[in-house]
């Protein structure tokens, strides 16, 4: 005798809800209920059909029900006659739940109990459906999710830049479009950071890369809602205020300085950098190509950065000829490089105790095809800014090298000093370059003098000390040039691996000297004295400079009074005099 | 050739001597289409075999697995290898096995249910024997029912190792072979021309009042009648809390006191083995499914033996009137247990004189399969018997 337990059906209720689908509920359904009656058969009907048997197979049950689940009893091979009991299940009759024991018909308590085990597996199986279209619903909603965002996400890589956040160039542009269109005035801000790159040789790209996004992050701090930050490339910014005119736009540019200029702390340091910025500002009715509006903002950048670090300048129309006149430069660079229209001179270095020659400074000149000298001053800043620098200070090397070979042949403790400029100092491949000038002619390291200019040292003088140590390291001896005229700091001029003391011209403005011009060059010859460094002073024109700079007792001395930078076929006969 | 059934049993510790005699004793020279091989764990188990094999025709099937002891004809004991065979016409035997059975014990029973269908005989029984020590072996059972269904009573039992729970081995093959497994399951599908009858009896009788189970999860029962089930479990029989300090002696206690659980057919034995006082839970051999009626079962030395008798009688009365031939027994290691070696011997001398001089053998296991009606068919503390005709 079986009992009617609620538990039984709990469990029960329990089994068949948990299962996933309708499959596996009325399986597991007929396989409980005809374990609980204990039963032989047990069966789930739908349609008059065996969908699934227990005990029995489903064919063979089928035949013998005849399609009429309300059979009482039925027979089958190798077995007892087997008495059957259903129950409907399903509030619009899905089907039957069917058990079939032999010997002995279910009791009322136990049809009572098959009844209950229907509803049961009626309301599970009603649960599974609204279950699994829900389930449906949601993979359906969460992959149309996913695909949006995807796309979401692909545009967006486009249209933002994913170190900062920022909108790239194409977003910029777009949104500017729209404002220009609008008629009120808007003004464009290109940014470019100063010392950036220093920032990256020396800290690493990671380094480089958290400084840029914290500088995004100061831009965003510095712009009301409606303006828009972007983030160019590299190390460039942009920034677009609305409804401001040029006027109104300075002052935003110089928070922005002010914001860049506050220290960063990246990596555990304080990282100092800055900005400079350009302007550029629509402010008619007239139609304007946006991409023009940020290439105006761009050249007064340029002007800006040319006018030293931290500054605004608002673009001018005829910034557009200087421009202009920059890019031809910069062709004409690449061509008088490609057709050898480069040269050199070589200015004597004059030992001021006896007059006698002690080395050459190599300098280097444009010869264009029309026959005009370009100045060292018109085109190496450019050459600096385009990178030719690299390839020309190459050039510069090999040649004087050369020529200092040749006139070592019959003068052989003449010196060589050659200029370094601040981006062939970080090139990681200068250094190969000089020693392979030294072991090319056979140029003993001591015999050359690697010029640097004070201001390319104190950029960034730990990175500086870095690199002349590797310099130090071939042998060669290490100047600093128009010393006087940057910044120097004292504690680094101490720490500089330098040899030489290449004074200013600057000093000796004056064709008499006077006692301040004096002192001031005692001072720093004494320093220099102090240091173990030896002294050059630049710019002798006059004889009373030179009889001066002797009794201060500067070592070597350069100028028009002592030699003019000549070709090197004219200059044998002086030198060798 | 006439059909047979024979029983041999040796208690040697040389291994193939106690092989090669118990085979003789139950071959006595004939072929046999089915030997069962049944032995005590620490015989040497290749050499034993080989002494079976040799015996043997090329068609004979061996089965068999290590025990908590064997019986064959008037003989019971622990240690001992004993040989149940049958031959001669009408027999038709056909055998499956499946491996590495324990995380699959409803697809292993489904598999090897497989080979009843390859027989054909008038009267058909499945034979399944298993390791002892996979789980919940009545998956096993529902997996084999799900082929075989309600035409055909499934029987067995499942391999012991002398009550140690570390290992059970299994034997399988031939003439040419004999495989000892592990984790597995083996089907052997029996068919006869004449009747076959099962027995199933334990001797056992409720104590006290019923009780519904409100809690459990397999064969681990936290609460009875909504209070934790080893509080039940102490107070039904008179224990204090100080009887958890010895396990080992707590569990021969409450060996004697099974749960039952009510069928169609009479009380299901589920053997509790020992009690958890962290969740206070105590734990059965076999599942006890939640919303069962249960009752704490007791018996005595006189009642254990009737259930013998009574499986006994039910198996020949199976037979409709047909002289037996044999008898197999699948009886459980726990009633060895509670009737001790004198008690053991006179459940024998019981099923003995059931039978008259029908031999009879088999072994105690670490649960028994007995599926005659409805569809539920692992017991335990019961005895298991087939007569054949």
């Amino acid at each position: 005798m079986n009992h009617w337990s609620t538990h039984q059906l709990t469990e029960f209720f329990a089994a068949v809800g948990s299962s996933q689908d309708e499959r596996s509920a009325t399986m597991v359904a007929m396989e409980r209920a005809s374990e609980v009656l204990e039963a032989e058969v047990g069966a789930v009907l739908v349609d008059g059909r065996v969908e699934v048997a227990w005990g029995i197979r489903g064919d063979e049950l089928d035949a013998a029900l005849g399609g009429d689940p309300g059979t009482a009893t039925i027979g089958m091979a190798g077995n007892d006659e087997l008495f059957v009991a259903s129950a409907r299940f399903g509030s619009k009759h899905r089907g039957d739940l069917l058990v079939a024991r032999a010997g002995e018909p279910l009791s009322p308590e136990e049809r009572q109990l098959l009844q209950a085990m229907a509803q049961t597996l009626g309301l599970a199986l009603d649960n599974i459906k609204l279950l699994s279209a829900e389930r449906r619903q949601r993979v359906e909603r969460e992959r149309e999710a996913a695909e949006r965002l995807a796309l979401l996400e692909s545009l967006r890589e486009a249209r933002h830049d994913s170190l900062t956040g920022l909108p790239t160039r194409v977003l910029f542009l777009e949104v500017l479009e729209e404002k220009v269109r609008g008629g009120t005035p808007t003004s464009v801000l290109f940014i470019d950071l100063d010392r950036f790159k220093a920032v990256n040789d020396s800290l690493g790209h990671r380094a480089g890369d958290d400084l840029l996004a914290h500088v995004a992050d100061r831009i965003r701090h510095c712009l009301r809602p409606g303006d828009v930050g972007a983030r160019l490339g590299g190390d460039e910014f942009a920034v677009l205020l609305h409804d401001t005119t040029a006027d109104e736009a300075v002052p935003v540019a110089q928070r922005l300085i002010e914001a860049i200029r506050r220290p960063f702390p990246i990596f555990g340091r304080d990282v100092f950098i800055g900005a400079s910025v350009g302007i550029a500002t629509h402010c008619d009715t007239a139609p304007v190509d946006p991409g023009d509006l940020l290439g105006n903002a761009d050249v007064a950048m340029y002007k800006a950065k040319k006018e030293g670090t931290g500054k605004v300048v608002v673009f001018a129309p005829q910034m557009h000829a200087e421009a202009l006149a920059r890019l031809t430069l910069t062709s004409d660079l690449q061509r008088a490089l490609a057709h050898g229209e480069f040269r050199l001179q070589y200015q004597p270095l004059i030992r001021l105790a006896d007059g006698a020659t002690a080395g050459v400074e190599a300098l280097v000149r444009w010869r264009r095809p029309d026959g005009r000298y370009v100045a060292p001053a018109d085109f190496v800043p450019m050459a600096e800014e385009n990178g030719l620098i690299m390839d020309i200070g190459r050039w510069v090397l090999l040649e004087a090298g050369a020529q200092a070979a040749r006139w070592r042949e019959t003068m052989p403790d003449l010196h060589l000093n050659v200029n370094v400029s601040g981006r062939q100092l970080t090139d990681p491949g200068f250094a190969a370059d000089v020693r392979l000038m030294l072991t090319e002619f056979r140029l003993p390291p001591t015999a050359v003098t690697l010029e640097l200019t004070e201001s390319v040292l104190m950029n960034d003088p730990a990175g500086a000390i870095a690199r002349l140590t590797d310099l130090k390291a071939l042998g060669v001896r290490l100047a600093v040039d128009d010393f006087g005229t940057g910044y120097s700091s004292l504690s680094y001029l101490q720490r500089l691996p330098v040899d030489e003391l290449k004074i200013d011209q600057a000093f000796i403005p004056h064709a008499e000297p006077t006692a301040e011009d004096l002192a001031v060059i005692r001072a720093v010859v004494e320093m220099a004295r102090a240091l173990r460094l030896r002294t050059v002073i630049e710019g002798i024109e006059t004889e009373a400079q030179l009889a001066a700079m002797r009794r201060l007792g500067c070592d070597l001395g350069q100028g028009f009074h002592l030699c003019r930078p000549a070709d090197p076929e004219r200059l044998l006969s002086p030198v060798a005099a | 050739m006439t059909r047979w059934f024979g029983a041999g049993h040796s208690t040697l510790t040389d291994p193939a001597a106690a092989g090669a005699a118990a085979a003789e004793a139950a071959f006595e020279g004939r072929e046999p289409v089915l030997a069962f091989v049944f032995c005590s764990v620490g015989y040497h188990v290749p050499e034993m075999l080989d002494e079976v094999r040799t015996r043997v025709g090329p068609e004979t099937v061996i089965v068999g697995c290590t025990t908590s002891g064997q019986m064959t004809t008037g003989q019971a004991g622990g240690d001992g290898v004993a040989v149940v065979a049958l031959g001669g016409e009408g027999f038709d035997v056909r055998t499956r096995i499946a491996r590495s059975v324990t995380p699959r014990l409803r697809e292993a029973g489904a598999e090897i249910a497989g080979c009843l269908d390859e027989v054909s005989s008038p009267h058909r029984v499945l034979l399944m024997m298993a390791d002892g020590l996979t789980g919940n072996q009545h998956e096993m059972v529902r997996g084999a029912f799900s082929v075989v269904g309600a035409a055909a009573p499934l029987v067995g039992g499942c391999a012991g190792d002398d009550l140690t729970y570390v290992r059970t081995y299994q034997f399988y093959g031939g003439r040419d072979g004999v495989e000892i497994l592990t984790d597995v399951a083996m089907g052997i599908a029996l068919g006869s021309d004449a009747p076959l009858g099962v027995g199933m009896a334990h001797g056992w009788r409720k104590q006290g009042d019923a009780m519904v189970v409100t809690r459990s999860r397999d064969g681990r029962v936290f609460e009875l009648d909504g209070e934790p089930a080893l509080d039940v479990l102490l107070r039904r029989l008179g224990l204090d809390e100080s009887a958890l300090d010895d396990m080992a002696a707590f569990r021969d206690r409450i060996f004697l006191h099974p749960l039952g659980m009510s069928r169609r057919s009479g009380e299901d034995i589920r053997v509790i083995h020992g009690a958890d006082p962290s969740d206070r839970s105590v734990l059965c051999l076999a599942d006890v499914p939640q919303g069962a009626l249960t009752w704490f079962m007791e018996s005595d030395h006189d009642a254990l033996l009737d259930g013998a008798r009574e499986s006994a009688a039910q198996a020949l009365d199976g037979l409709d009137g047909h002289q037996a031939l044999g008898l197999l027994a699948f009886d459980c290691a726990g009633r060895r247990t509670v009737l001790g070696d004198e008690g053991v011997q006179q459940e024998i001398g019981v099923i003995g004189k059931e039978l008259g001089d029908v031999p009879y053998g088999g072994f105690y296991t670490n649960g028994e399969i007995a599926r005659l009606r409805g569809s539920l068919g692992m017991h335990h503390f019961t005895l298991v018997t087939l007569a054949l005709a």
